[in-house]
């Protein structure tokens, strides 16, 4: 069991630029991601023995930091949000503020979203889970899992007012970006804070 | 025998079309756009990779896991 112990911690290591995206999309914020990841590795270590090897480690992982989410936020009885544009000023590695802005955009979008529908079209469209892996997270059956995921999508659609073809999107944005570095005035949305 | 034949059509109509409860449509070109909006933000942030702070806590963990299995 010794042997396994250092595989399975490598793993959840692998597993942390996952979880901490699928925590950000819950949570709104960089912060109360990261604490929500580490308050789920604690848990995943102090319970590994339940872990059952050969089976689907960062799906266990997910399972637990979306209950862990819900608890948290059962305890709260309110959402955190990025008003003060702290997730947006820690991005580091994204190679523009255009860029910056397009992820806040979407993240703040989410918030808007009821919690279980964000959950669920975030593990499906985002995640790449399938229904069945998403209902096994979520704990409910696959075809609530879509119902949820197409209510979100609806949703979002309408937040980012994404139309057809000619609606908001990275396409669009990057179409404008030349006008934006020659001083234009081409970007399809306002500057944001 | 005939009238629920013609249920049964309306029903199979009914599921083949992608309406949400709102009664909302939503086409394939909306669907997969707003997709690859999810997908694009969630990659971004999977791309920072991983702090440091959580390998030194996995590192940590695994220490007191080993003190705990030892006393």
């Amino acid at each position: 069991m010794s042997t396994s112990v250092p595989k399975v911690q490598d793993e959840m290591l692998t597993a942390v630029p996952s979880l901490r995206a699928f925590a950000v999309s819950l949570c709104g914020n960089v912060d109360g991601a990261d604490d929500l990841v580490q308050e789920t590795l604690c848990r995943a270590l102090a319970h590994i023995d339940s872990f059952q090897p050969g089976t689907n480690l960062r799906a266990w992982l997910f399972t637990i930091l979306r209950n862990q989410f819900r608890s948290n936020y059962r305890k709260r009885r309110r959402e955190v949000e990025d008003g003060d544009g702290r997730y947006a000023s820690r991005l580091q590695m994204l190679p523009d503020q255009q860029d910056q802005m397009q992820v806040k955009d979407v993240l703040a979008a989410l918030q808007q979203l009821q919690s279980d529908q964000r959950e669920a079209l975030v593990l499906i469209s985002a995640a790449g889970y399938s229904y069945d892996e998403a209902a096994a997270i979520c704990g409910c059956a696959p075809g609530t899992v879509k119902s949820r995921v197409n209510r979100a999508r609806t949703r979002l659609a309408q937040i980012l007012a994404i139309d057809g073809p000619d609606g908001f999107g990275p396409d669009l944005w990057f179409l404008a970006a030349p006008a934006v570095s020659r001083g234009g005035s081409g970007r399809p949305r306002g500057r944001l804070n | 025998m005939k009238k629920e034949r013609h249920l049964g059509q309306r029903q199979k109509t009914k599921r083949n079309v992608n309406r949400n409860a709102d009664g909302a449509r939503l086409d394939r070109h909306t669907r997969d756009k707003v997709d690859s909006h999810l997908r694009w933000a969630y990659e971004q942030i999977v791309e920072e990779g991983i702090p440091h702070r959580f390998v030194e806590l996995v590192k940590q963990l695994e220490r007191r896991k080993d003190e705990e299995d030892s006393t």
